[in-house]
């Protein structure tokens, strides 16, 4: 079970739900901060890698022979250099060079290092790589066709970490039931079944993926990279290149963004491969258009949803069937399908349903995880759906969602209780400050969606140190990729301690000196990380109160730390400094005090029976939102302009409550292009076409709307200090927002993102 | 990559390095635009770059007192938007540099260099032909002039010369009665290229009827057009709805829109009525204040 340490009284707090000053704000805002190409170590060699031209074929011969005469060129390496073997989040069907097969235009097939980027991409071109094409499958409909080419050939033989169902292409199967969706359909007065179809999309962080990667001579390799999870890349590159993690350091660097995109390897195990080779550090950084056309893509979906109501609005039933197309390599697909599956009831209570996700190899790159994992997706088809039903039943859209909202100790998809549930709250907030029903003019629409999401999930650990002055430091894996955790997770700390913030530092993300945390993901840095550091910051106070006792001649529990002041509770004269007891503990007696914590979120089992290939253990920390936008439409050019925004979310206690806001402001924007513009477009040889900033379109500042972001704190009792997670879900809400307005706005209710101009104005057309 | 760097100080200095390194030269204002190229494999990187934004003559704008506008070849899109008077008698002009990328492309971009560079969208192209712009040319035996309407030939192709270089563009003094405007469609609202950009020049006669009318098109056809059909379907017309409508048709039916990633030829057929539409009314209300 997680461990619950007794909640604070509201009030009582002093530092966190304060807006305290970034840590890391003065040396990004002046470009102090470090980041993987500003790296250049002695004798560094710079890495390239040779992609596949064809979508699908055998690699009948590498030759990388003619690549190694070049001068300046140190190692040039292909499969056959490698360990045999694949390494993979769910399924382990990657390897780190193509082996046999190329899956994709632009798997990596060969590497080079060499004196400088210039001559590593002369040396990519002498590479003999031969091949045989092979027919390939770009669409899961034909994918999941029995007769359609495999993907992968053998994928019975990869490594699982879960009871995978598999099939043909289909990589995964989730399936999750409840009830008797038949019989509850046929009460409901009106059953309704619409289909959606969402894009391919990119994350599109500014700084792309790069690694600047070393072996020295003992065998330990060094990793400088920019990454969301430094504890994971460990163990990818142990998977891949069979060196133990004990000899592998990732070093987190800043990052300019990651939004999923930094989770799984995507530069690191093949410059690893490439510096055990050369003996020299290795620097290996994507290019936009690699960015742009290798990594991990939310994936593209077709989702069909079933709806069944009672006349009073009240919904009795849903099925939904949810195909993701994952590309070349499972990565977080299964994850992803599974978690999108569950998140697709919405905030809603549905005393019955089935839910089906499929997760399905095709020859485009590898789909992974990107904010949201499944939710933007599923969320985008059941809320629109949701207003679809409303409208066809006559029910305000607002009035909808109200009667139906999940309540505080419903039980989530899978049978999870949830104790704080704020989706109402949020809902009326954002109606309320949106002002909902109000007469808005021609073209003109407004929107809504509500959402849920979930912050806990898996192990993080934590240790505080107090030094000798009585400051302390925080050492977390976690890593602050612009989210702001070393803020939070500092104020965190400094909260249970008793100190305040200037008394704090935090070290993050180095492996050889900070505890492992599984990822920067899944919105779960606040909430499971924070209980870590919180555990861990309880534990070192518990060190000091027994140390200061035996000086104060009291027992531990009648002390208390009020601002670096130890003082028995009551009598405020009886007191100790902070800085004495660090400095008794390093050099009179008892030793340096260091506290430390490890949790996990677990303690609930899934039915066997109602939740079937479900890669997932326990899930918690469940998150809630709603979505307002009031759009503007050109009618001539079916142009959309969003003007107003308000956005709530429920979380639990807003640690630092200007980063809560700069997540609300940031997923909401970024929704907005995932709604209206940003699309990965592929021809019918299976390669990218808009491969550069000017063609793939993220929002500029000037696309961003007015927006209100409120916040809604419903307290989590398994949180620090009552705290939920918020990084994914403001996200999550804006795409059908918008769709809901757009119909609003102008009686055309579009079924496929993104809403670009061009697709409304021939839907406009058709009115 | 590797290439020379010179910083020319005069025009002759300029003239003087690109007739030295011919075809292996490169003249670079700005840079938004042949940097990028570069960078991105568009053209071959030249050995040489001539710099020629350190030249004062080039950076020169002038709006002479009823004399029209003159405008220095690096003058850039930033100094346009921000200088005083010009938006009063141009404002199709500033329509356009105000659009152009972001106000971190728009200090460094040229107008000369969004000339020179000639790629169908160019922004300030269609609002530069429309008020009849005449672009003067240095070479190597002199200057030359020509109109703007004659000077793109395709796609990065222009009536430049090697060896030659566009010193300044020169507007006339719009006339009493006229009155012009800019409109362009892009999905984003900064950083973006124009889906179709359409600039209307009119001018009316002391009877309301339409005397002179220009309409260009950007991002319809290899190099910005003239919609001279629907230009002579209004000459002496007075405005009406429907007449505004059947000259979008014109223009419309006039435009060889390709179909790319980012709109359909269809679409952007539709387009080029909807903004022609658009800018001809807006020219014609600043024309209605201009009697
Ligand atoms: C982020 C970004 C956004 C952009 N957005 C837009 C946009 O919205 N609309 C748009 O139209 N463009 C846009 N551009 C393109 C570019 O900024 C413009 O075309 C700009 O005006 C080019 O001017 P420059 O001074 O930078 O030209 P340069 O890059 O210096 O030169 C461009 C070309 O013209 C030649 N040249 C320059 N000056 C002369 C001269 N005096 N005589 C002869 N030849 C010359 C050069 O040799 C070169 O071939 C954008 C570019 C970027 C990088």
């Amino acid at each position: 079970m997680e461990i619950v340490l007794d909640a604070v009284e509201k009030g009582a707090l002093s530092v966190v739900g304060k807006r305290v000053p970034r840590v890391d704000g003065a040396e990004k805002a002046t470009g102090q901060a470090i980041y993987v190409d500003d790296i250049s170590l002695p004798k560094m060699l710079y890495g390239k890698v040779l992609r596949s031209p064809l979508a699908h074929a055998r690699i009948k011969n590498v030759d990388v022979s003619r690549a190694l005469c070049l001068p300046g060129v140190k190692v040039a390496i292909s499969a056959q250099d490698l360990p045999d073997t694949c390494y993979g989040p769910f399924i382990f069907d990657t390897p780190v060079l193509a082996r046999g097969k190329v899956l994709y235009v632009g798997d990596a097939v060969a590497a080079v290092a060499a004196v400088d980027e210039a001559t590593a991409l002369e040396a990519l071109a002498l590479i003999d790589v031969e091949y045989e094409e092979l027919p390939p499958v770009f669409d899961t409909d034909f994918a999941m066709d029995p007769e359609a080419p495999l993907v992968h050939e053998n994928q019975e033989a990869y490594i699982k970490t879960f009871q995978a169902v598999q099939k043909g292409n289909i990589c995964s199967h989730t399936t999750f039931i409840e009830g008797d969706v038949e019989a509850a359909f046929n009460q409901s007065d009106y059953v309704y079944e619409d289909s959606f179809t969402t894009q391919m999309v990119q994350q599109t962080p500014i700084e792309t993926n790069g690694t600047v990667a070393d072996y020295d001579i003992s065998g330990r390799l060094t990793i400088w990279t920019c990454t969301q999870a430094p504890h994971l890349m460990q163990i990818r590159i142990c998977d891949g290149l069979h060196i133990p993690i004990n000899k592998i350091r990732v070093v987190g660097l800043r990052t300019g963004g990651g939004f999923g995109g930094k989770v799984e390897p995507k530069t690191q195990i093949i410059a690893a491969a490439l510096a055990q080779r050369a003996g020299k550090p290795v620097k290996l950084v994507l290019t936009r258009k690699e960015e742009f056309t290798v990594t991990s893509p939310r994936h593209s979906s077709k989702i069909t949803v079933k709806t069944g109501v009672s006349k009073e609005g009240k919904i009795l039933a849903r099925t939904v069937k949810a195909v993701f197309d994952t590309g070349a390599y499972a990565d977080d697909g299964p994850g992803i399908t599974g978690f999108g599956g569950m998140m697709s009831l919405g905030p809603y209570k549905i005393p019955s349903y089935r839910i089906d996700g499929y997760c399905v190899y095709t020859n485009k790159m590898g789909a992974g995880a990107f904010r949201g994992f499944g939710n933007p997706q599923c969320a985008f088809a059941t809320e629109s759906h949701m207003d679809m039903v409303a409208e066809r039943i006559g029910i305000d859209p607002v009035e909808f969602r109200l009667k139906n909202v999940l309540q505080n100790g419903d039980l989530s998809v899978g049978g999870i209780p949830m104790p704080s549930v704020g989706v109402k709250e949020c809902l009326e907030k954002t109606a309320k400050a949106a002002g909902w029903g109000k007469f808005l003019g021609k073209n003109r629409g407004m929107g809504v969606a509500c959402l849920q999401h979930i912050s806990g999930v898996l192990s993080s650990s934590a240790i505080v140190r107090i030094h000798g002055d009585g400051t302390a430091t925080v050492f977390t894996g976690a890593i602050d990729i612009g989210q702001g955790s070393d803020t939070t997770l500092s104020q965190i700390a400094a909260e249970e301690l008793g100190l305040p913030m200037e008394a704090m530092s935090i070290v993050a993300a180095d492996t050889a000196s900070t505890p492992y945390n599984w990822a920067v993901t899944a919105s779960r840095i606040t909430r499971t990380n924070g209980n870590a550091v919180r555990l861990a910051a309880a534990d070192a106070k518990r060190q000091i109160l027994e140390l200061a006792a035996r000086f104060l001649e009291v027992s531990s529990e009648e002390l208390e730390i009020v601002e670096g002041q130890i003082t028995v509770k009551g009598s405020p004269e009886r007191a100790m400094k902070m800085h004495d007891i660090g400095g008794i503990s390093h050099w009179a007696t008892r030793g340096p005090i260091i506290g430390s914590a490890s949790v996990m979120v677990e303690g609930h089992k899934y039915d066997p029976e109602k939740v079937i290939g479900f890669p997932f253990g326990t899930m918690a920390g469940f998150v809630f939102g709603s979505h307002i936008v009031e759009v503007e439409v050109d009618e001539a050019t079916g142009r959309v302009q969003v003007v107003n925004a308000v956005a709530a979310h429920d979380v639990g206690k807003a640690v630092n409550p200007t980063g809560v806001e700069g997540q609300i402001q940031g997923g909401l924007v970024q929704g907005l292009g995932y709604a209206l513009f940003e699309e990965i477009i592929y021809d019918e040889k299976g390669k990218v076409i808009n491969d550069t900033m000017l063609d793939y379109k993220i929002p500029t500042a000037l696309d961003a709307p007015n927006i209100t972001p409120l916040i809604v704190e419903e307290t989590d009792p398994g949180g620090p200090f009552g705290a939920k997670g918020v990084g994914e879900p403001t996200l999550v809400g804006t795409a059908p927002a918008i769709a809901n307005a757009v119909k609003k706005a102008t009686g055309v209710r579009i079924m496929d993102l993104p809403l670009n101009m061009e697709k409304l104005w021939r839907e406009m057309k058709k009115r | 990559m590797k290439f020379a760097y010179y910083k020319a100080e005069s025009v002759q200095e300029a003239m003087a390095m690109l007739g030295e390194f011919g075809d292996k030269g490169k003249i670079v204002a700005g840079g938004t635009d042949l940097l990028v190229g570069i960078q991105h494999g568009k053209y071959a990187a030249p050995e040489a770059l001539v710099d020629i934004s350190f030249i004062d003559e080039l950076s020169q704008l002038n709006a002479q007192n009823g004399d029209g506008l003159s405008i220095g070849a690096t003058v850039t899109h930033g100094a346009v938007c921000k200088a005083p008077n010009i938006f009063e008698k141009f404002p199709a002009l500033v329509e356009a540099c105000s659009q152009l990328g972001s106000p971190q492309v728009r200090n460094l971009a040229t107008v000369g260099g969004n000339i020179c560079n000639a790629a169908p969208s160019a922004e300030t192209a269609p609002a530069l032909v429309v008020l009849k712009a005449m672009a003067r040319i240095a070479g190597p035996s002199g200057e030359r002039q020509i109109e703007l309407n004659e000077f793109f030939l395709g796609p990065s192709r222009t009536d430049i010369k090697q060896g030659e270089m566009l010193v300044n563009l020169q507007l006339s003094e719009p006339a009493q009665g006229s009155g012009n405007a800019y409109f362009r469609l892009s999905p984003r609202n900064a950083l973006d290229i124009a889906i179709v950009n359409v600039a209307a020049y009119v001018k009316l006669n002391k009877d309301y009827a339409f005397e002179d009318v220009c309409i260009c098109m950007g991002a319809v056809a290899p190099t910005p057009l003239r919609a001279s059909i629907a230009e002579k379907a209004m000459f002496g017309e007075t405005f009406s709805e429907k007449l505004i409508r059947e000259a979008g048709q014109l223009a419309k039916t006039h435009s060889v829109p390709i179909t790319d990633v980012r709109a359909s030829a269809e679409y952007r057929k539709e387009m080029v009525a909807v903004l022609t539409e658009r800018a001809l009314t807006k020219a014609y209300e600043r024309a209605k204040l201009n009697m």
